[in-house]
This record gives C-alpha cells, structure tokens and sequence, in this order.
C-alpha cells in the first residue's frame, strides 16, 4: 500500500526554501541590528557629504540630498516595513482564522452564507483603498497603514482557512470525532486548526510579503509611516525628483525591497513543497490566487 | 495474417521495466482479454500499441498492425491510425470527457479529425459529422432527450458517459478497439450492460476488442483469448477456456483461489429474533436542502441485538446518508430512529449514553484518522462519551489492541507507519474502545485487497462473538454481505425495495432491481 | 443561463448598497463635526454652518445616505469643496486618463501572460520553462512603482525615447496621449504579468494532466489541435478568476503610479482631496473604484458561466452525501 507520511517532510529542503530562508534571514538580521545600532543616527544630517555614491569606506551605500547614511536608512526601513507586514499578518490570522473555521463549521447556515458573502465583499476594497479611507479621516501614519493592510488580509486568511476547514470536514476522521461525541468547537481546535497550519503558515509567508509590497505603496503616496520615521518607500518618493544625477537614491531602497519580497515568496513556495508534497498543482494555484489579491 | 502481432515488447521508465519482453497476437474480429494487478504492466501495453506513452518511456519490440509497426511508426502516421484504424476507451467515465464540450461535439471531432484520409466509410462534410454523431450516440444506446446537441458531460451518469466514449470510438469503425478498464469505475448492473453493448459492436462491425481488465470473471465471460500478466510479464496465455479449467495455469489458478475467498465464520446456529429491537429506523425520509427527491425515502427497518444486517445498493442510492442518519449526523426530515427505546436526533443533543451505544467503521483507511496524533490518542476518542472514562487507559488501549489482533506497543505510532489493512484493524479498535452494542460498517472493507479483506472479515465475525456486537454492514459487494450478515436489505433511489434472510435474498431474489443486481455479478467458471 | 444571471446581478445590487453603506459609515465616523473638520482650527462658526448647508449635512443620516445615492444615480456626485466645482465633472475628466491606463495595462498583461504561460507550461521542466518561472518569481518581487521609477531612469532620461512625465491631454491626439501612457502601462502590466503567467502555466499543466487530454489524443488530434481545443478553454477557467481579481489591483496600482509620471488621474486627485480634507472628493473617488472593481466581479461571473457549462446549468451543487 502507497504510504504517505503526513507528519514527516522530506530531509532535503528544496534550494527555493534555502535560498529564501537566506534572504529574509538577511533582512531580518539587518531590522534586528537597527534596534539598537545603525552606523550613523537617520536623523543626524550632514550637507558636506550629501549625495555621495555608493561603496564607499565612510558610507558603504552612499548618502541622501542631506548626507544621511543610506545603509542606516535602508536598515531602519526594514524594520519599520517588517513590522508593519508582520502586525497586519497578525491581524488578518488572529481575524480571520477564526472567521474562516467557524464558517466551514456552520457549512450551508446563513452564518456561513454571511461570512462568504461579506468576504466576497470585501476583496472589492484593496489596502489601498482601505487605507485612503482610514487616511481621510484620522491622518497618515505606520499606525493607519497597519490597520488598513491588516483589514485587507481578514478576508484572504478567512478564505483560506474555510476552504482548508472545509476539506478536512469531508474526511472521516472528523465524523468519527464526531461519533466520539465531540463539540464542533472542539473539532475545530483539536483536529481542523493542526492540520490546516501548513497551508496558513505558508499563507502567512505569502501575505508578508505582499504587506511589504504594500506598505512600500503606501509610504510612497504618503500614506504610511511619517517622518523622521525612514520608509522605503517614502526614500523612493524623496529620490523621484534626484533619479538623473542620483540614481542610487531610488535603486537601493528598490533593491531592499525586492531582496525582502523575493526571499518571502520563496521561502513560501519552498515551504510548501517541503511541508505538503501533496498538495496537488490546483492548490498550488489557489494560494497564488490569494497572492495576486493583495497588492497596493 | 493476424489483424495485431506484437513480437517482444519491453517498456522502461527509467530503471523500471514496465513491460518485460511480452508477445501476443489478436486475430481479426476477436476479443482478447489482458489480465492482472494493478501495476502488472497491462496499461503500458495497450499505450504503447496507441503510441501514447509518456514521453520519458523507453520502448523496443515490434507490433505489426495491418502493414504498420506501431512501434516504430512516426507520429503523423500513428495519428491517423488512431481513433481511425484503433481506438480506445478508458476507465475513468467520469473524467475522460472534455467538460466544456458537448457531447455531440466530442464525437463529431473523432469523425472531423481524419476527414479527407481514406476511412473505412465515406467522407463527410462537417455538418454530416454532427448529424453522423448523433447517429452514433443513440446506437451507443445514450438515452434522454433526443436531441443530444446541447447536452454536457456532467449531465449524464458514469455508465452514459461510458456509452459517449465508446461512440467516439467506433466512430469510424476502427479495427481494433483497446479497453482499457472499461467498466472498473461501474455498478455492477451498468458494467453487464457496457459489456454486452461492447460484444454487440465488435460483433456488428466485425471490430477486434482488446479488453483489459483485473477482474478475471469478467475476461471469463466476455473473451476467447487471454493473456494474464504480472510484474510486466506474461505469465500465462491461451484459449480463455483453457486457461481457466485445465489447471495448467499455476499463475491464473491462485489469483482464482484469492478471488474466492471464503470467509464464512458464521454463527453455528441462526439466532432468533428477539421481541425488542436495538436499533429502530420507523419511516425515515432525509432530503437534502435544494434537491428535489428525498436520499432516504420512508425506510424502516429493526436491528436486533446481536444481529448483522446487510444494506445493499449502488452507489448514490442513499446508504451512507443513512448511515449518517443513524449516527445523529444527519438531520431527519421526517421519520424517527430510536437505538433501545431512546430517540435520535440531531446535533449535541444527542445524550452521551445513547451515542455511546453505536459506532462507526469506514471505508477509506487513510482518512478516517487524524495524522499528527499518536494510535493511543486517536482510539481512545470516544471515551468522551464515557461519564468516566476507565481509570487504567493503558490496559484499555492493550486490550483492544490486542483484541483486534496488532501489539499493545503500536498505542506509540503514528497512523502512516501502519498498512491499509492494520488501520481498519485500528478503526475496529476504536469503535470498540467504549464496547458499543451496535457497530455500523461503512463499505469498511472494500478498499482491501481480496486477502486481507478476508482476514477483516473472519476478526469481524470473531469479535461479533465475542463482545456480543450487532453490525449493520454497507456494502455494494455481494460476496461480502452473503459472507456476514444473517439478514439483508436492497436500497435504490432511497427506499428499502427488499429484506429478508440473506440466504433467501440471494438464492431466489423477488425485486426485478434485486434480480438484476444479482445476475449482473460476473462469475468465474 | 438566465436564472444564473438574475442571480448574479442580485448578487451585484446588494454588493453596491453594502459597499456604498460601509463607506457612508465610514465617512461618518469621522469624530466631530466633518464641515469644522474640513476646514481646520481657526474656523469661524459662520463658515461651518455655512459649509455644513453646502454640503448637506443637515438632516438625519437615513435621509443623507438617500440623498447621497440617489444622487450619483443620477449623476450628481455633490460639489467638491476645494475646486468648487462638481465632483462629477472632477471625476470624468480624471477618469480619462486612469481608464485608459488600467486597460491598456490589463490589455499587456494578458497579452504578455497566456503566451509566456502556455509556453513554460508545454516546455516544462527545461531550460526555457525555468527561465520563465524565475524571471516571474522576480517580477511578481518588484514593487510597480519602483519599476516605473526605473523605466523613467533608462527610457525618459537615458535614451529619451519618452518624456518622463505628464499628459497632454487628449486633444493632442490619440497617439501623443497614448504615448504618455505607455511607460505607465508596462510598469504596472509587469508585476501583473508575472503572476498570470504562473496561473497560467500551472492551470496548463494541471489540465494537460487531465484524462480527457489523453482521449483527445487518442482521437487522433496533433499535440497543437490538443493544446488548443481542449487544453486552453479549460486552462481558462482559473485565468480569468484572477483575471478579474487583477482589474482592482492594476487600478489601485494606476493610482500608485500615476504620482511617479505626474499623470492627472484619479489617484492624484484623490491624494490632493486627502491634503485637503475635501470629503465629498475622497468619498466618491473611493466609491467609483469600490463599484468598478464589484462590475469587473459581475462580469467575470458571467464569462465564468459562458466558459463552463456546469456552472450555467445550475448553481454549485453541495456535495451530496452517500
């Protein structure tokens, strides 16, 4: 008989999953770093040696029109952007988890009708336009940017973890949990919640990155994190007007930008074909689906 | 000349041989059977005659078709054969038709395709080929509405779809016609059917038929030549008669044996029904929201303690929805169902005491058990139903291990490190876990292999015996239920068409359903 | 088919009163008085209430929300505060340039998507297919506007084949405009691109995979007549699910976008509203995009249904039990 092994991935971690465990690693140490140490305080402005190139001794990224370290910018960018994706993960998993579970529960109730419906509803309102909403009335800020991604990804997690909820209802461990005479909720805890983690977790990597994306959106129109606190984005609003004689202003921050997102994403692919080598191509698509939906 | 002469035909994957140096010959209008296990090499064949292997394979031999060596033949001259000169039919009805294509069009297409090459009959201009198409779905015998034209694959039932496939088939008379597990996916009446119409086509249109199969009584009956392959091999080969009674045939004689298992352990003497029933099902109907014709359709019946009642049916006749039913799954639309005079109904209601009486065994081995839990935890779950679950659980988890014939030591495994068969043995462990009175078997042996099914089988009789059980046993294998049940009920469309003692039933059955149901089950000789 | 579309366009009316509700509320929320809050601090009270008059804010909620719907019904989208003029006149002459934007991207998306997908799909596991999914896993990476910041960089300063910003409006000409268009265009076509591609190639695979693609072949049909017959129209289904998904997003990112090639669209006028805390602006530019993207929804559904002829016979079955 044709043995499958749930529990145990392969040994051999696909080169995608290394590849981009090395890169978010990287961004991740460089966030960690810039808590307590950047080669030179983001605020400290220095007009004598402004708009210096890159690679360089003193300042290994160059500098910006006021002569602030790029590297400590570019650093303390990847904290504020990682931190914006990760609490608007949180939230949209602390959310819509739940929402999700509960409805593929109450499958074919109207509580689960409502839930599908006010999903569908909402993947009309992209983060942006969330985030424009939220602007108009309380002002920009990171904080606002949080909220407005977070909001965003309620509906994706909702999704995913109905659908999933959904597939593990039909199989017959949960109707003999069922006899046993165990409460949905209950089910949904013990059973549903474990053996739906692989596809939330690799949801989550995926939702990450596309937060990162979208905070960098964000801060780029202005509505993200405020000054002095450095975005990558608003680094790319400021270097638009200084792209001819100073490229290096708009392609570093880019750069950090794409080494986070391309580290994510990979990281995700890689863990799902290391976790579930089950998971047919049909599946694969569905999570590339949600990916799609979270951008801007 | 024979019509098909294949000389040493190998195919490898890699380092696996598929196909080992096999030969055989059909003769023209002959129906020539290819028998054996699933991964015997019988498929690789039979696309390696239609040159549709995947492309990965290595094949080497020679096949002699009408002038053509289908072996070494380039793709433009094996397209025009296929679907032209040989054509084929698979096993999966259900997804072997295009969904976005009506029907009518996928069988004009096998008929457009080769317009303008030299067919077996006269040419057609498109709109020919629709009318011809129809033509051809009603020889096939596709019934409804008379106009085809409109009409998809999802709308027509896996037997209907079957018909459709083999209309493309014969479209343009082929030569030779490779079936490939034709009727595997099919209810056992709809299978007699497809292969009565198969005989009558080759028959008609003096067609070859190539029909491969693993089910050996159904080459017994429909095929002169066979051919019984295992391991890419050819193990025995000859006139189908032959090959089935002269007992020369030591490969085809065991599988003969394996497939007539008899695992009667019966209970010595037949037990009296009893004034009080344990399970009562009074006037049951389930209709599922938005769907017209009730599942279950006013079905009553009784169980007796200790009592094995068969439920028969095709599938999608509404014996699992019963099942659910009785289990307090499944709200009831109307009816009653009571197990020792306390009513079921739906939802948490249910009292603790009644729910632990009853028990549920399934089908799929692989399901029915959560992965990320040790054997120890998954069967003792229903000991929530206990208001106090035994203080010594080790010696419990032991016990019913052991009863159910595995090693107190597995309570520590995980469920992938056990074999299809073990985990039904751990399914059977679990519903004995709280010592039910009433445990309902769901199709829980039909994903077995003949050998092990057996021994489910006798540990199930043993066990009935021993904790005195009573079964209620759904099946749609009639060998199984005449095996273990003393009383028998026939479902179709939702309803009870028949019951009585199992023997009776199967002896002298009176539903024209029950009948059929019977006399369609293939027979070896 | 008509019962299925009864049903979907009562889906649709409902979806746009929620929608056009939960930005109503929204806007309401806002804590205090919203005339003294769009006109800051140091109002005179004279003014509010003045303001507060002009901007129909006196009257029950119920009743605003009725006059505010009723009112784009038919055209009249209120009075923008700041420019003084009506918001629908803002908003029309805005929307031809967003418009066309967001078509002509969603126009290069598939046009760079099916073929690049189809072709990774059939060429799969080689050298060409890797190259494909490695040059999408790095596009879906790039954020648009960066991208459009470096497409500026090399094609408007470098080799000057385009000008790097502004719109010289239509009266110009169809080519001129179109032409400020096009750097905007492949900016946000790019990241889109990448992912329809994927969905692409991996639809491709999972129904060459399918059993009816080895009937086909069976028939007799060449590997081309397969791929395109049975192969593509089935490929679709998923494709156009995204598809349609990519409609909102490639408008979002238009307004991203537009502020990188100084473009007078919606997004700017949106953004300049937000400055300038002109409310009824912000509002209805958010319902505009809200009500766009749940049409673009409205229209897969039916393309979906014209695809497939399971879904027009009737609605999803629940899977029936036994």
């Amino acid at each position: 008989m044709m043995d499958q092994s749930p529990q145990m991935p392969p040994a051999q971690m696909p080169l995608a999953l290394k590849l981009g465990m090395i890169l978010t690693v990287l961004m991740a140490v460089m966030a960690l770093i810039s808590i307590v140490w950047t080669p030179y305080a983001v605020d400290q402005l220095n007009i004598q040696a402004r708009l210096q190139p890159p690679f360089q001794a003193a300042h290994w990224l160059g500098t910006d029109h006021f002569g602030r370290d790029l590297l400590s910018m570019v650093m303390m960018g990847a904290q504020v952007s990682i931190a914006v994706a990760m609490v608007a993960v949180g939230i949209g998993m602390a959310v819509g988890v739940p929402l999700g579970l509960t409805a593929a529960a109450l499958q074919g109730t109207r509580f689960d009708d409502v839930i599908m419906r006010g999903n569908d509803l909402a993947f009309a309102f992209p983060a942006l336009v969330i985030a424009i909403l939220i602007t108009a009335i309380l002002g920009p800020s990171a904080f606002n940017a949080i909220i407005a991604i977070g909001i965003f990804n309620i509906p994706v997690f909702a999704r995913v973890a109905r659908g999933g909820a959904l597939t593990q209802w039909q199989l017959d461990y949960i109707l003999a949990a069922r006899v046993a005479g165990k409460s949905k909720t209950r089910i949904s805890i013990e059973h549903i919640l474990p053996n739906i983690s692989t596809v939330l977790i690799v949801q989550g990597s995926i939702q990450f990155s596309l937060g990162i994306l979208a905070e960098a959106g964000l801060s780029y129109v202005g509505l993200g994190a405020q000054p002095p606190i450095p975005s990558w984005g608003r680094m790319l609003a400021e270097s638009q007007t200084m792209i001819s004689f100073a490229p290096h202003l708009a392609i570093i921050p880019g750069v950090a930008i794409i080494i986070t997102v391309l580290g994510l994403n990979l990281m995700g692919d890689g863990l799902r074909d290391w976790l579930d080598p089950k998971l047919t191509h049909r599946s694969r698509q569905n999570h590339r689906h949600m990916t799609e939906r979270g951008e801007g | 000349m024979p019509l098909l002469s294949v000389q040493n035909l190998s195919v490898s994957i890699g380092d696996n041989t598929l196909v080992d140096d096999i030969s055989l010959t059909i003769d023209h209008g002959d129906v020539f059977g290819l028998a054996g296990a699933s991964g015997s090499g019988k498929s690789m064949t039979a696309l390696a005659l239609m040159g549709l292997l995947p492309p990965q394979a290595i094949c080497s031999g020679q096949a002699l078709f009408n002038g053509h060596d289908l072996l070494q033949s380039s793709e433009k001259t094996m397209r025009s054969l296929r679907g032209r000169q040989i054509s084929m039919i698979f096993q999966e009805p259900m997804t072997a038709l295009n969904p976005l294509m009506t029907i009518t069009d996928q069988v004009a297409e096998a008929i457009t395709i080769h317009a303008g090459q030299d067919n077996n009959i006269h040419d057609d201009a498109p709109d020919d080929a629709h009318e011809r198409a129809m033509a051809l779905l009603d020889r096939v015998g596709v019934v409804g509405t008379t106009n085809h034209q409109h009409r998809y694959p999802h709308e027509l039932s896996g037997g209907q779809r079957q018909r459709v496939m083999i209309a493309q088939a014969i479209a343009l008379k082929p030569k030779l016609l490779i079936a490939d597990e034709p009727t595997t996916a099919l209810d056992v009446t709809t299978q007699a059917a497809i292969l009565k119409l198969l005989a009558q086509l080759a028959e008609e249109d003096d067609m070859a038929m190539m029909l491969i199969t693993h089910d050996l009584a159904v080459l017994a009956e429909n095929t002169k030549q066979l051919a019984v392959m295992n391991a890419g091999q050819i193990k025995d080969h000859g006139a189908t008669k032959t090959v089935f009674t002269s007992g020369e045939f030591a490969y085809t004689a065991s599988l003969i044996k394996a497939a007539q298992f008899t695992p009667i352990k019966r209970p010595q003497k037949p037990r009296k029904r009893e004034a009080s029933p344990l399970l009562a099902v009074d006037q049951a109907v389930v209709t599922y929201p938005k769907s017209t014709r009730p599942a279950v359709d006013q079905v009553s019946f009784t169980i007796t303690p200790q009592e094995s009642l068969g439920l028969v049916g095709a599938s999608g006749c509404g014996k699992s929805t019963l099942a659910r039913a009785i289990l307090g799954l499944e709200p009831l639309t109307s009816g009653g169902i009571a197990i020792n005079g306390d009513p079921i109904t739906t939802g948490q209601d249910i009292k603790s005491a009644t729910r632990a009486m009853m028990q549920i065994v399934f089908q799929d081995p692989f399901g029915s058990f959560n992965p990320r839990h040790r054997v120890g935890r998954l069967i003792t779950e229903p000991f929530h139903l206990m208001p106090q679950p035994p203080r010594d659980q080790n010696q419990a988890i032991a016990q019913a291990l052991m009863d159910v014939g595995l090693r107190p030591d597995d309570q520590h495994k995980y469920i992938h490190e056990f074999s299809g068969g073990q985990r039904q043995r751990l399914a059977i462990a679990r519903a004995l876990m709280i010592k039910p009175n009433l445990i309902i078997l769901d199709e829980a042996v039909s994903a077995l292999d003949m050998a092990i099914k057996a021994q489910i089988i006798d540990l199930l009789a043993e066990l009935r015996e021993k904790h005195n059980l009573s079964y209620l046993f759904i099946s749609h294998d009639l060998s199984v239920i005449k095996a273990i049940t003393d009383r028998v009920m026939v479902m179709d469309q939702g309803q009870i068409i028949e019951q009585g003692d199992t023997e009776t039933v199967m002896t002298s059955p009176q539903h024209p359903i029950t009948q059929n149901l019977i006399r369609a089950i293939p027979r070896l000789p | 088919m008509l019962t299925f579309i009864i049903n979907r366009m009562m889906t649709l009316a409902i979806s746009l009163v929620v929608a056009s509700l939960v930005i109503f509320t929204t806007i309401e929320l806002i804590p205090g008085d919203p005339a003294a809050f769009m006109l800051g601090l140091n109002a005179e009270p004279e003014t509010v209430a003045a303001l507060r008059q002009e901007l129909g804010l006196n009257g029950h909620p119920v009743e605003r929300y009725w006059r505010w719907v009723t009112g784009m019904i038919t055209g009249d989208f209120g009075r923008s505060y700041t420019y003084q003029v009506p918001v629908a006149d803002l908003v029309m002459a805005r929307l031809g340039v967003s418009l066309p934007l967001t078509v002509m991207a969603l126009i290069l998306t598939i046009a760079i998507a099916l073929p690049v997908g189809m072709m990774a799909a059939s060429k799969r596991n080689k050298p060409a297919d890797w190259g494909v999914m490695g040059m999408t896993q790095l596009g879906i990476a790039i954020p648009n506007f960066w991208f459009a910041m470096i497409l500026v960089l090399v094609f408007a300063i470098q080799l000057q084949w385009f000008s790097a910003g502004g719109f010289p409006g239509w009266d110009e000409g169809l080519g001129a405009g179109l032409k400020a268009l096009v750097l905007p265009a492949i900016a946000l076509a790019l990241p889109q691109a990448s992912i329809l591609a994927r969905v692409m190639r991996s639809a491709m695979i999972d129904v060459l995979a399918q059993d009816y693609i080895r009937t086909a072949r069976a028939k007799g049909l060449s590997e081309r007549q397969v791929l395109l017959r049975h192969g593509l129209r089935n490929a679709l289904i998923p494709v156009v699910t995204i598809l349609g998904l990519q409609f909102s997003f490639l408008i979002a990112g238009a307004i991203i976008i537009e502020n990188v090639f100084f473009l007078p669209g919606l997004g700017r006028l949106v953004f300049q509203a937000i400055t300038q805390r002109d409310l009824i602006v912000v509002e209805s530019v958010v319902m505009l995009l809200v009500f766009s993207v749940i049409i673009v929804t409205f229209f897969v559904d039916l393309t979906y249904a014209w695809i497939d002829p399971r879904l027009r016979h009737s609605r999803l079955n629940k899977g029936v039990w036994s």
